[in-house]
């Protein structure tokens, strides 16, 4: 049973700490970012597998609920969109028509060199060249430039 | 302006000529909250390195006093499975015999596991509802610590016992957070 209980708690612990950390800890991943994901995960695996118990039982009790978990969660947004909402937030427009969105990028943490960053990676130079510059809900940036066509994200 | 093909002028820029999910009442409350998790996170942040989930200035604790022959600094709050160091201090009175038994109650023994005692006792004796250890003191007025490793095996709030032969006993409680 514990393995079950530990699994749910840190997997809804997690959910709830990542989306409070907002989607740029989601999005692009600077060398920091990838230390902070390493040191999570080793941090949670310790407190799901508890002490002294190298079972195979034990790991696939573990690994059963954290996939149920997940099937569940979809299975709920999937019903009902406001918990899509909540576990996943929303996409943001950031710069409308070459004018940033001051609020929503100091509220997202996002600032001009990163929408440079993704405009680039877009093939534009210049911001009046975006038209729209859009939060993704994983963290990304959408550009889409002045002349209509679209533009991929900027993370792979 | 009409565009060279002869369509229909483009519309009036707005975010609703883009296909978007976007829901700003939304994102303005979950921004709200969002900064409601991280102060309570700073908060709990700041308790723990205070010691509120383990050894720190909010969890240390005396239980006895100096001037007895038996008193034990202990942590408050402790983990599950976690160590957490109990010390025990002894004085040799004057006119006492060279060796101290203290007894442990058997129920918080069985609520953890006793990894290690330092320095080991002299003997452990095994009763009905307590264990009783025999440790070696110095001179009179000789400082004696042991040092006893404890493991909670247990969460929530364990209740410990223990004293001298001969000496009222001494109680305090633990807190076990999972």
């Amino acid at each position: 049973m514990d393995a079950v209980i530990r699994a749910v708690v840190l997997y809804g612990f997690m959910l709830v700490i990542i989306r409070a950390a907002g989607k740029r800890t989601l999005g692009e991943m600077t060398n920091f970012d990838f230390v902070l994901l390493l040191i999570i995960s080793e941090a949670t695996q310790q407190a799901l597998m508890g002490a002294d118990d190298y079972s195979i039982t034990h790991a696939l009790l573990v690994i059963g609920t954290l996939v149920g978990l997940d099937v569940i969660v979809s299975l709920v947004k999937q019903r009902w969109p406001l918990v899509q909402k909540l576990v996943e937030g929303t996409p943001l427009v950031l710069i409308e028509n070459g004018v940033p969105i001051q609020k929503h990028l100091d509220h997202s943490r996002i600032d001009r060199a990163d929408i440079l960053a993704a405009a680039r990676l877009a093939g534009l130079e210049r911001l009046e060249q975006i038209k729209y510059a859009v939060l993704e809900r994983n963290g990304t940036i959408s550009i889409i430039e002045n002349s209509g066509s679209y533009a991929s994200p900027s993370a792979p | 302006m009409a565009s060279d093909d002869g369509a229909a002028p483009a519309p009036a820029s707005s975010t609703t000529e883009i296909d978007l999910d976007q829901d700003l009442p939304f994102q303005y409350w979950s921004w709200r909250v969002q900064k409601v998790i991280w102060g309570l996170l700073a908060f709990v942040i700041l308790l723990a390195t205070l010691g509120l989930f383990g050894p720190g200035p909010l969890s240390h604790a005396t239980a006895g006093g100096t001037e007895k022959g038996l008193w034990v600094e202990y942590d408050r709050f402790a983990r599950f499975q976690a160590p957490t160091i109990m010390k025990l201090h002894l004085s040799r009175q004057p006119n006492m015999p060279t060796r101290a038994q203290v007894w442990i109650s058997k129920a918080f023994l069985e609520a953890g596991r006793l990894d290690r005692i330092s320095p080991e006792p002299l003997a452990v004796a095994a009763e009905s509802d307590r264990q009783v250890y025999t440790f070696l003191l110095g001179e009179p007025g000789e400082h004696n610590t042991v040092r006893l490793f404890f493991f909670p095996e247990q969460t929530g709030t364990i209740v410990c016992r223990m004293g001298l032969e001969g000496e009222p006993h001494l109680g305090f409680t633990q807190f076990v957070f999972p």
